[in-house]
């Protein structure tokens, strides 16, 4: 564990696609290992099917629940049209993970393509992840369970970058929900394959260089 | 990890919601009685008790309204046990009455009132800091700043409030409420649920005896306040020329704020847990030796003009800043505790690199919307329906609920929505002033036994023609599926239906919301009753929310048939997707329409709709059998 100082993550999403539950993750693993979070949840309004974000931030001298905009180290994105929503959270060089999935709003003809929310995603001074976690939770007949997929590529990141160590798996095991276990870890072990195989050393490099500049 | 989960320990480090590890505290300190009404943000303290109750052996409850749920708490607090209520900011003004008196009767045993504040209004109609409360109420008011401190801050305030013989007031706001963090846990003594009640003049506030009170009342706020000045949450550390003074949440912010403008040591903190009243001697012990004191804090200013009117008092003049440099409306964020110590001290912004506003996209706007499955959404899309074809002229009343969604397009059927109750009270004036109109009030099951029925009453008896949709979808669900009275618990509820009768209403009719026609008939034929008889006429809308029958089904293992598209008989005419709009009905790029298997629960309420018959479930399904679900 190299982490001296804090990770502030933000976790974005439609209401429903289990935001909450993926920031536990991150905070229950964190805390396992002796490090303390604090988790901004987003209840209420904004649940039925609405835009959510939900604040994580890790680390011992964190105290207070909120990320400033533009100092997110990173983004996890369960939805292409929130990601984008909330892209600026992100810091420069900050790496965003965004499944990709779009959800139309309800009610809406929308004209916004897909196509446009990736250019425009790609065009940010960012480090862009794109996973198919929806993708690969529905086809293991889990499609609530794409959050746990984003799960796994958050970790094979932080482990690339050496804030996370391999040991970590049998943590995780224990904390994942007993129900579908056995979808539920496959799914953590490929959102991480899917991450290692998109970075890299060269990336992991910088990638680690912005990141450790404040860790 | 939920509280219930955590029940067993006593000892280690959890990630609690700051609600729960409240609830935690009540627990840790023998919390015998607790009740609420729902209300976000507040809802996870007693959610989390209820869910203990049994293994603890404690009474908890969700009441009717705050009002009753205070009531219900202060009688265990007078005879003996400890007890705790909470209730979101709004909550507390529908409890003021009983707040006022508890401060006069006092209690015998630890009573605790939590309010939950909701800056930015993230799930609220407004914006009240109810800190204020502390002021006319004379309840010492105390603000914790993480889950943490807000589980010790609950167990030390149910000793405090048993010493004082007083209730106090323990306010959170929405990020400290649905805040997760590290909570230590301690040991769960056995409760005390059972005390006993010893008359006294103290508890009959006739005038004669609330005059006495009074004057008692003066002089125990006084006593709290010297006894607050060994307060062992208000604590000032580091030192400097300028004493920074912050609370609560704004502490957080603060202190973090502190350190990132590289004056961690360097300025002298006051963080106070005790907003009110705020203790004179610490406070002159905090300004000893500096030049400038700047108060940090959200909505109103209620530290700052403690402070300056204890320095006033003491004669000291040093200067103090706070409202000119605080933003008054909406919540606290580093960036803004930061702001205010910069500028008090005259320090310059530094500019960060932003990541670049180069690219522009314009994300459309995501509102919340009924789920798939939600009975409103046929009940509003016919509504609107036989309004634009009748040309009815109406005015919509409407309420607090899920059902206030449909203030949004397409529905669009939500003229007004205020306050819990303010459906019928104002369509009661409505129907009084606009004589050539429709008067219609929209309220929900748990919203009409809140505060809905004063004003049936009132329009029963002075005869006010306006037409009563009450929705009844047997649960508090906005604010997260706790229980109404409409709720069945082994077959006992409290029927709308015979209550409105009672009361005196001849026009009622109980309608399922899925069957269109039946609504567009009812609906007319109330308002051809209110007309012609000038009185009011109520219809119950009944079916229970889509994620309560879903969630029985999947437990039940009901196989979920979704529905689909006939795409040679779909004729683009867009009344599923433009104005029934489920999420789970998408048009496609010819204009047809589509339904996504992911989001389609199989209700089937879009089918009639369709005036070609053009939806219809991917395979024979028996909605008779699931019936039972829904009722
Ligand atoms: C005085 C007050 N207490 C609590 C709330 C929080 N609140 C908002 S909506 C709601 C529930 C409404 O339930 P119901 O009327 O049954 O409608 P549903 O959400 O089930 O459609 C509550 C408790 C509030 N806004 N005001």
């Amino acid at each position: 564990m190299k982490l001296t100082s804090e990770l502030n993550i933000i976790v974005t999403g439609v209401g429903g696609q289990g935001q909450l539950f993926l920031s536990r993750l991150i905070a229950e693993t964190f805390l396992r290992l002796g490090t303390p979070s604090l988790i901004a949840e987003t209840h209420g309004m904004s649940q039925r099917g609405g835009s959510v974000i939900v604040h994580v931030r890790v680390g011992n001298t964190v105290k207070a629940p909120l990320i400033p905009r533009g100092e997110a180290d990173i983004m996890l994105g369960l939805e292409l049209i929130e990601a984008a929503r909330y892209v600026d959270y992100l810091r420069v060089n900050g790496v965003a993970i965004v499944n990709e999935k779009l959800i139309v709003p309800a009610g809406q003809s929308l004209k916004l393509k897909k196509e446009e929310v990736l250019g425009f995603l790609s065009e940010k001074p960012i480090k862009l992840i794109l996973v198919r976690s929806s993708q690969r939770a529905a086809s293991l007949g889990v499609p609530l369970s794409a959050n746990v997929h984003m799960f796994g590529a958050l970790v094979a990141l932080l482990e690339a970058v050496g804030v996370l160590t391999p040991d970590i798996d049998s943590i995780v095991a224990s904390i994942l929900p007993k129900r579908m276990l056995d979808q539920n870890l496959l799914l953590y072990r490929e959102g991480k394959g899917d991450v290692k195989t998109q970075l890299g050393s060269e990336e992991v490099e910088k990638i680690k260089k912005v990141l450790l500049e404040k860790l | 990890m939920s509280l219930k989960r955590t029940l067993s320990m006593s000892s280690g480090t959890v990630l609690y919601l700051g609600n729960e590890a409240i609830a935690r505290g009540a627990l840790e300190a023998g919390v015998g009685v607790a009740a609420a009404y729902p209300g976000t943000p507040s809802s996870e303290v007693i959610g989390s008790l209820i869910e203990v109750a049994s293994d603890i052996g404690i009474y908890v409850e969700w009441s009717t309204n705050e009002k009753v749920a205070f009531e219900l708490c202060w009688a265990a607090a007078l005879s003996g046990v400890r007890a705790i209520t909470a209730m979101k900011h709004v909550g507390l003004n529908v409890a003021a009455d009983a707040l006022m008196s508890s401060a006069y009767t006092g209690v015998e045993n630890g009573f605790i009132v939590v309010s939950a504040d909701d800056p930015s209004m993230w799930s609220s109609q407004n914006e009240q800091d109810n800190r204020l409360y502390g002021l006319i109420s004379y309840v010492p008011v105390f603000e914790p700043e993480n889950p943490g401190e807000a589980k010790e801050l609950t167990k030390y305030l149910f000793d405090f409030s048993s010493k004082i013989k007083h209730p106090v007031m323990l306010r959170t706001t929405t990020r400290l409420s649905h805040t997760r963090g590290p909570v230590d846990l301690g040991p769960i003594p056995k409760p005390k649920t059972t005390g006993d009640f010893k008359p006294g003049p103290a508890h009959v506030l006739v005038p004669s005896n609330a005059r006495l009170r009074r004057v008692e009342l003066l002089k125990k706020l006084e006593a709290i306040e010297k006894e607050l000045n060994a307060f062992p949450f208000n604590r000032v550390y580091g030192d400097g020329k300028l004493l920074v003074i912050a609370a609560g949440i704004s502490h957080a912010y603060t202190s973090e704020a502190v350190s990132r403008l590289g004056l961690a040591g360097r300025v002298r903190v006051l963080k106070l847990v005790s907003v009110y009243p705020i203790p004179e001697e610490l406070v002159l012990k905090a300004v000893e030796g500096v030049d400038e004191v700047v108060v940090v804090e959200e909505l109103e200013p209620l530290i700052e003009l403690q402070v300056r009117s204890i320095l006033h008092k003491n004669d000291i003049k040093v200067r103090v800043v706070g409202r000119e440099l605080n933003e008054r409306a909406y919540e606290m964020t580093l960036e803004r505790a930061e702001a205010v110590i910069r500028r008090a001290l005259g320090m310059s912004s530094v500019s960060k690199a932003a990541n670049t506003e180069r690219v522009q996209l314009s994300v459309p706007s995501r509102p919340p919307v009924f789920c798939p499955g939600c009975p409103y959404r046929p009940l509003f899309f016919e509504l609107r329906r036989v309004i634009n074809q009748e040309k009815i002229k109406a005015v919509f009343a409407g309420d607090i609920g899920c059902y206030s969604l449909a203030y949004y397009p397409p529905y669009r059927l939500q003229d007004t929505c205020v306050e819990m109750g303010g459906s019928i009270g104002l369509a009661n004036g409505f129907s009084k002033v606009l004589t050539d109109t429709v008067v219609v009030s929209v309220i929900g099951d748990s919203t009409f036994y809140h505060a809905g029925i004063p004003a049936l009453i009132d329009a029963v008896y002075y005869e006010h023609p306006q037409v009563i949709l009450v929705l009844d979808n047997m649960v508090t669900a906005m604010t997260g599926h706790q229980p109404s009275p409409a709720t069945r618990v082994n077959g006992r509820y409290v029927p709308i239906e015979k209550l409105v009768r009672g009361i005196g209403v001849e026009f009622v009719s109980v309608v399922d919301p899925y069957d269109v026609a039946k609504v567009r008939g009812e609906f007319l034929k109330a308002i051809e009753y209110t007309r012609a008889r000038k009185k009011p006429a109520v219809l119950i809308f009944r079916r229970k929310c889509a994620l309560v029958a879903l969630d029985e089904m999947r437990e039940s293992g009901v196989e979920i048939v979704t529905y689909v598209v006939d795409l040679a008989k779909c004729v683009k005419c867009g009344i599923c997707y433009n104005f029934f709009a489920c999420p789970a009905i998408v048009r496609m790029d010819d204009g047809k329409a589509s339904i996504d298997a992911e989001l389609c629960v199989g209700c089937g309420a879009c089918a009639p709709i369709c005036p070609v018959h053009a939806i219809q479930p991917i395979k024979q399904v028996d909605q008779e059998r699931l019936v039972k679900y829904w009722f």
